[in-house]
């Protein structure tokens, strides 16, 4: 720059906004007086001098407004370049700092990419179960679910989303507040005929639904009105897009083809888009008119009239300028008009019914599941898992700041910016956090995909693991990181005693500084300890729910039924089948025992009518119940359900025609006949005329609906009696050995068994209870994963702060040596320091686990949250990492040779 | 005038490059070495000078600071860049062809 920025230097006068405009009046007044005396030397008068002068200048005051501007201009531009090659540079500065320290940077960048990958993972899930409206849904904030809300006295409320049909059109019709109403009902629906029959999801919905979400199909078109008209409407099928492409390979010339589903033949005149799900997020295969659909797979030609199911889920859209509360009370209004309606015998009459809207989201509702509950923790856990990150890698860029504290201080000296020093190191701090943040991507999209199908298996994941809404967060999780695990580290290296750290150099800054690090120390521990506890409480629940005797042994057992849609059989035919089914499949090898039940654990229920003596009406905890099983005699051996007193049935007794007899189970023997014998007693099953069905044995409380145990009263019958005459019947078989092996042999026995039956389900029992497992494994599997990743991190970081403070005192140490301390004195020393850190950080986290325990109490499963095994094993386990974090750099440390560490000096 | 402006501009941006090609000088100085140099037969708006300043310098042609005067008063001080230099000489060279051109055109007639 030469000359002129010699000049710069010696008036020291920066351009700047404020001086723009002095400077350009400065510059034009110092000409006109120049010129001005210049005339007045050639003999004019001021006067004529000054008049003179301005006219040679032209237009004074456009011209100064005119360079003001062009100045400003060219300020405005250096800046930016100066600011850009400021960034360069101090990019530059990084890389080449970090290249240098390839350990270090890996450490750093591993860390924030777990942690951040944790995150983005969490993100993701959490913002398709809780956030995003589910795809292809208009204006979701107006699409609500319509809630039919009770209240039976002494008893929590109740709410459902499932409705009947004449309900459903009851509200359809007369509610004004809606823009239009639709009902859908999801369900296993049978895809062909004979052998090659198999189960899809299909989704029976009315023609409303596709306008009402305001979704357009991706090939032809959704079914109108007209097709869909009760009681019969037209065989007409919409494909989901998944099912299209996976069976039909996306094959366009689809339009027109039939579908055979239920026995019916459907013709293909449409393709959802790609991610449709509905309302709900999980895969539908085909859709198909209501009015078609409901009678072939759900109750024949009274799906429309019948008031006592409770079965489609309804939706609504609110009219523009409706609000939500006048919504309510309208839908309130002809709900009521509906009970009204009700004759006794359709069902039992709500108390205090209302209607209410609910978010669109089905886990942001009333009914939202354990699975979403428990990823929102999950989410505040990741949460956790970036903090504690965050401080590890701050304590590690601290360390290694103190480390140049004096070149710092000496570029401080020399007269170096604090701004852009604090520039400089953020730089490093924020290079490190992008260099993280595409770690945690990679690991995101890796971890994500597996903890997606593992544990949330039902939900669609139209998403990529990586869209922009994924990407978005994961930038500001990792800016935020950068600047949170940077600045303190800046700040503090920036500490204004110049002096004492030009003077003493590198060797005793680290000491005295380390009580932001022991800080950071102790919150990572604690944390690590909150995590772990965690862990350790969804583990146990999870071994518990396992192990816990559900009254009745799962594994080994399937359950078996045989679907009757689209066939033409009697209900005597169809009981009359089982019969068969039951004979052969009980001579099939492998098979240890088969029974017939009437009634399937976690996925059916019936409470007929019952009467017993000395009761007026019958008590009903939990809000259910008594729920009756009829079972064949061999239904207690096959299930595992253990007779606590009395007798089991008898094959004499499994037949009509014999005295009635009965079992209980032990909530409903102890609730009916408190401190009495039950033996004996009497059940009147069906209405009050009926004999007496005297009680015989009492079973074990086996699960109903629950994996949670719910005092629900169960009792059983000798299917073949009479006492019940309903004819649905499930076949449950124990196996010897692994029970999928069977599945394929007992198909095919099925089948001969029962040639008129469109399809044999045949299902391991432990896949009807799974979903309720879930949550727990979901629990027990990621707050292990990020316990662990917090316990690692705890570690590296105990470690590292350890190892940086015996380096910082190699000097100290060789003097405690040189004065006669043994090797076992400095190792002792070193690490009594490392564990009263970890030992504080242990005891603050334990407190926090139990104030914070108590709030998950509700997700646990026979768990108290102050479990003291689990709180033992942390604790023990966070001692024992930190004796052996602290014992390498503690054993480094009394190797110390004195005369080298005093000669270093 | 208008009319003139844009060759005007070009001419008026070579004669004050041309006249910082000896060294650092204000404005003034600019202006009265132009006027010296051409007789005043230019009759060169001094305002529209200080704009070509600046906006030169805008460009990086020239870069300016605060000095002081042969009288000792404050005065905005203009220098040539390297950019400024090897405008000039461009600019030169298209003035002199230009000129060239022109004047074989007029003899001609």
């Amino acid at each position: 720059m030469g000359r002129i920025s010699g000049l710069r230097r010696i008036f020291r006068l920066e351009g700047s906004d404020a001086t723009v405009q002095r400077d350009a009046e400065q510059e034009v007044r110092f000409h006109i007086e120049m010129r001005v005396q210049e005339l007045v030397a050639k003999g004019l008068t001021l006067e004529q001098a000054r008049a003179e002068a301005v006219r040679r200048f032209g237009d004074v005051e456009r011209t100064r407004a005119r360079i003001e501007q062009l100045d400003r201009e060219r300020l405005g531009q250096e800046r930016r370049a100066a600011w850009w090659s400021a960034a360069a540079q101090d990019v530059r500065y990084a890389v080449r700092g970090l290249r240098r320290q390839p350990g270090f940077t890996a450490v750093v960048v591993l860390t924030l990419g777990l942690a951040i990958g944790a995150n983005a993972t969490m993100f993701g899930i959490v913002d398709r179960l809780l956030l995003r409206a589910p795809p292809h849904v208009v204006d979701a904030d107006r699409v609500a679910r319509v809630f039919f809300v009770q209240q039976p006295e002494g008893l929590p409320v109740r709410q459902t989303d499932r409705a009947s049909f004449p309900q459903f059109a009851t509200l359809r019709d007369t509610v004004r507040a809606f823009e239009r109403m639709a009902a859908v009902f999801t369900t296993d629906v049978i895809l062909g005929e004979g052998a090659d029959a198999r189960t899809i999801r299909g989704a029976m919905a009315t023609a409303g639904f596709f306008p009402l979400l305001g979704v357009q199909p991706a090939l032809g078109r959704f079914y109108h009105e007209d097709e869909d008209r009760p009681p019969v409407g037209t065989p007409v099928a919409v494909l989901g897009h998944g099912f299209w492409q996976r069976e039909l390979g996306g094959d366009i010339t689809v339009l027109g083809r039939e579908l055979r589903v239920d026995g019916v033949a459907y013709t293909v005149i449409g393709v959802t888009p790609e991610g449709f799900t509905g309302i709900d997020l999980e895969q539908v295969d085909a859709w198909l008119p209501i009015s078609v659909a409901a009678r072939a797979g759900v109750a024949d030609d009274d799906w429309h009239s019948d008031r006592s199911m409770a079965w489609i889920q309804v939706v609504a859209r609110l009219r523009s300028g409706a609000d939500v509360r006048q919504a309510n009370a309208e839908a309130t209004a002809a709900y009521l008009s509906y009970i009204r309606g009700l004759r006794w015998a359709d069902a039992v009459l709500p108390q205090e019914p209302r209607v209410e809207l609910a978010p669109l989201l089905r886990e942001r509702g009333p009914d939202r599941g354990d699975g979403s509950r428990i990823a929102t923790w999950l989410a505040g856990v990741a949460a956790i898992v970036l903090v504690i990150a965050c401080a590890n890698v701050g304590n590690l860029l601290l360390a290694r700041a103190m480390r140049r504290r004096r070149e710092i201080a000496v570029r401080l000296a020399l007269g170096a910016g604090r701004g852009r020093l604090i520039a400089q190191l953020l730089t490093e701090s924020l290079l490190l956090a992008a260099l993280g943040g595409v770690a945690g991507l990679l690991i995101a999209r890796w971890v994500g995909a597996i903890v997606r199908s593992v544990l949330l298996p039902d939900i669609v994941w139209t998403e990529r693991m990586l869209d922009p809404r994924i990407l978005g967060f994961s930038a500001a999780a990792a800016l935020l990181t950068g600047l949170l695990a940077g600045l303190v580290p800046a700040l503090q290296a920036l500490r204004p005693d110049i002096t004492v750290a030009l003077k003493a150099g590198a060797r005793e800054g680290g000491g005295r500084r380390s009580r932001l690090r022991t800080t950071l120390m102790l919150s990572q521990a604690a944390l690590s300890v909150v995590l772990l506890v965690g862990a350790g409480l969804f583990v146990l629940s999870l071994h518990n729910v396992r192990t816990d005797d559900l009254g009745f042994a799962a594994d080994r057992v399937l359950v078996a039924g045989l679907d009757w849609r689209g066939a033409d059989v009697t209900p005597a035919e169809r009981i009359e089948a089982y019969r068969r089914a039951h004979e052969r499949v009980r001579e099939l090898p492998g098979v240890r025992s088969a029974s017939i039940g009437s009634m399937t654990p976690f996925y059916t229920m019936m409470s007929p009518e019952l009467h017993v003596p000395g009761w007026d009406s019958l008590p009903r905890p939990g809000g259910w119940g008594p729920l009756l099983h009829a079972v064949s005699p061999e239904h207690f051996a096959t299930m595992g359900t253990r007779i606590l007193s009395g007798r089991g049935f008898t094959d004499a007794e499994n037949r009509a025609g014999v005295a009635r007899v009965a079992m209980v189970n032990q909530a409903m023997a102890a609730l009916l006949w408190p401190g009495e014998n039950p033996l004996g007693k009497c059940l009147i099953v069906g209405d009050e005329t009926s004999p007496c069905s005297e009680v015989i044995g009492v079973v074990q409380d086996a699960r109903a609906t629950d994996i949670r145990p719910t005092p629900v009263m169960q009792y059983y019958v000798p299917v073949e009696q009479g006492q019940w005459r309903g004819s649905l019947r499930t076949l449950f078989i124990r196996t010897d050995g692994e029970p999928d092996l069977l599945i394929g042999a007992l198909r095919s026995e099925l089948q001969a068994a029962a040639p008129a039956a469109s399809y044999a389900h045949i299902r391991p029992m432990l896949e009807l209870i799974d979903p309720q497992i879930r949550p727990w494994r979901l629990g027990a599997t990621m707050f292990t994963a990020f316990g662990l990743l917090a316990l690692a991190l705890a570690a590296v970081g105990l470690y590292s702060v350890m190892a940086y403070s015996v380096a910082q005192r190699t000097h100290e140490m060789g003097v405690r040596m040189a004065l006669g301390a043994g090797g076992g004195d400095v190792v002792r020393l070193v690490l009594g320091e490392g564990l009263r850190i970890a030992g504080l950080g242990i005891a603050l986290g334990a407190l926090i686990a139990i104030v914070a325990g108590r709030r998950v109490a509700g997700l646990l499963y026979d768990v108290a949250p102050n479990d003291p095994r689990v709180f033992g094993v942390v604790v023990a386990t966070l001692l024992v990492i930190a004796a052996v974090a602290s014992m390498i750099p503690a054993l480094r440390a009394s190797r110390v040779d004195p005369i080298t560490a005093l000669r270093a000096e | 005038m208008p009319a003139d402006l844009e060759l005007l501009q070009g001419t008026l941006d070579i004669l004050v490059l041309k006249t910082l090609s000896w060294g650092p000088r204000h404005g003034y100085a600019v202006a009265r070495w132009i006027g010296e140099t051409t007789d005043d037969e230019l009759q060169i708006e001094e305002g529209a000078l200080y704009t070509a300043l600046h906006r030169m310098e805008k460009r990086g042609w020239v870069e300016s600071e605060w000095g002081l005067s042969e009288n000792n008063r404050r005065a905005r001080y203009y220098q040539l860049t390297a950019l400024g230099r090897r405008q000039l000489r461009s600019k030169r060279d298209l003035w002199e062809r230009y000129s060239r051109a022109v004047s074989r055109v007029l003899q001609v007639a």
